[in-house]
């Protein structure tokens, strides 16, 4: 075989990312198959619209078999209850509830409604604490989900 | 809302464990009766957390390692995470050459009488066994595996390779009636389909090294998870009273199959007997039966199956292949 598993998936969907974007995302940097940047605009109708964010993901040697790295990078990290200062997420798909079936795109969609679902912009309680223990990887952060209609 | 522990990464204290140690370890521990279909056999998870060092994602609940060692970089931990891997596989592979019975017999030596007296009797009828990886795939590799080498091994019998054939396309439908994105299984598909189109044409040590090499191995055990999970989804009818109250199919599905690492329970196997149209029996061996007779649970598909039941040996939390000899007289393995 030629590719690597992670380059053949990787590049097939680089591919169907710049030629059918999900709603409010746009591709910044996706030069290699290690690192993406994303943009994701905050859709029209919720609490985020017209804010600009950006996405990195982290594609490790057994992706898609084991999940991306993602997390808020840049200036603008969103307000949201599930989101840390330190632009880590809380959101299942992105640790024990990942499946190779997920895709970049379907995570940006996971992304995009939990801030369309969003009802009051705010840190998490926890932040403060969070941010001064957690290390770089969210992946290493032993998560807990209570809610997900927050 | 939500909390998380002390950021500590699970790697600390996977412990690495020979066969022979988590077996004694899964015996001691009062071995679960099989039998009820679709019941989760206790202590699956825990041997198989104590059997696997493959990386796998934190789970909840886990212990989290000692807050006060030393914090250990990113960096540092990947590579003590590759290390713990590699020590495994060199110890283990994927799957393993096959091995006489009588190797069966060797681990129990200084176990229970009642383990002696069933590996006797399982080996008036089974002859040799082929291990795979403790790792949480072991059910799908070796279930894999045994039906890879049923297809190659029956040459003489060249409509069995037409049925598999057939199977392996059936199940890319079943897929994409599953609503799975095309983009998501079809390197899995492909790389299935591609090692059992070789299968006229290659040899059963080529077929070995195949199930040996990570990325072939973890492709073939990718599509039977899926093929497992879109025939649960698409029978939700059938198997959703048997979830938990509260999860839906989809949620059990993209965290119990779908996940490399994620032990199989009873449900999965009852599907990938349907979809894939074979039987398969599970010899199992526990210590906490009086009886010295090896209890077999056949799992048969709803149309005519194509070849014999493959023949899978249960212990606690891990499952290898069993051969048995009348396959053998028929001119089948």
């Amino acid at each position: 075989m030629a590719k690597p598993m992670f380059a053949r998936r990787l590049s097939k969907e680089l591919k169907d990312l710049a030629m059918n974007p999900p709603a409010g995302v746009d591709i910044i940097d996706a030069n290699d198959f290690k690192v993406w940047k994303l943009g994701l605009a905050g859709a029209p109708g919720t609490l985020y619209e017209g804010e600009k964010f950006q996405l990195e993901f982290n594609f490790g040697p057994n992706y898609p078999l084991e999940s991306p790295q993602v997390l808020f990078v840049g200036d603008n990290v969103p307000i949201h209850p599930h989101i840390y200062s330190n632009g880590h997420i809380c959101l299942d798909v992105l640790y024990n509830h990942w499946s190779p079936v997920q895709t970049v795109a379907s995570i940006c969609l996971s992304l995009q409604s939990m801030l369309s679902s969003c009802t009051s912009k705010e840190r998490p309680p926890d932040n403060a604490n969070y941010i001064k223990t957690a290390r770089a990887n969210p992946k290493h952060t032993a998560w807990a989900f209570h809610d997900d209609t927050v | 809302m939500h909390e998380h522990q002390e950021p500590t990464p699970e790697t600390f204290s996977t412990p690495v464990l020979s066969t022979t140690t988590a077996t004694a370890t899964a015996v001691a521990a009062e071995a679960a009766v099989p039998g009820a279909m679709l019941a989760t056999p206790a202590n699956e998870s825990t041997t198989a957390q104590s059997l696997s060092t493959a990386s796998q994602e934190p789970r909840q609940g886990e212990p989290t390692a000692q807050s006060n060692e030393i914090q250990l970089t990113d960096e540092q931990i990947l590579t003590q995470m590759q290390a713990i891997k590699d020590e495994e596989a060199n110890a283990h592979p994927l799957v393993d050459n096959s091995v006489d019975l009588t190797e069966l017999e060797k681990e129990y030596e200084n176990g229970s009488q009642a383990f002696k007296n069933k590996i006797k009797n399982l080996s008036d009828t089974h002859d040799r066994m082929r291990r795979s990886r403790g790792d949480g795939n072991c059910f799908y590799r070796a279930i894999a595996f045994a039906w890879f080498e049923r297809v190659m091994l029956a040459k003489t019998k060249p409509e069995l390779y037409t049925h598999a054939i057939k199977a392996m396309e059936e199940s890319k439908d079943l897929l994409l009636a599953a609503e799975f994105e095309p983009l998501a299984f079809e390197d899995f598909y492909a790389v299935t389909l591609e090692t059992l189109e070789s299968v006229p044409t290659s040899t059963p040590e080529a077929l070995l090294t195949a199930f040996q090499t990570d990325e072939i191995s973890n492709s073939i055990v990718m599509h039977f998870r899926l093929v497992a999970s879109a025939y649960l989804k698409t029978h939700q009818e059938d198997y959703a009273p048997f979830l938990e109250f509260g999860q839906t199919m989809d949620e059990y599905c993209s965290m119990h199959v779908e996940a490399m690492g994620r032990e199989s329970e009873e449900m999965m196997l009852i599907a990938l007997t349907k979809a894939m149209h074979i039987g398969i029996e599970v010899a199992y061996l526990s210590g906490n039966q009086s009886a010295d007779e090896v209890n077999f649970l056949p799992f048969s598909p709803d149309t005519e199956p194509y070849m014999p039941p493959l023949v899978l040996l249960y212990r606690p939390g891990h499952y290898d292949i069993l051969y048995r000899k009348s396959h053998c007289l028929e001119g089948v393995v």
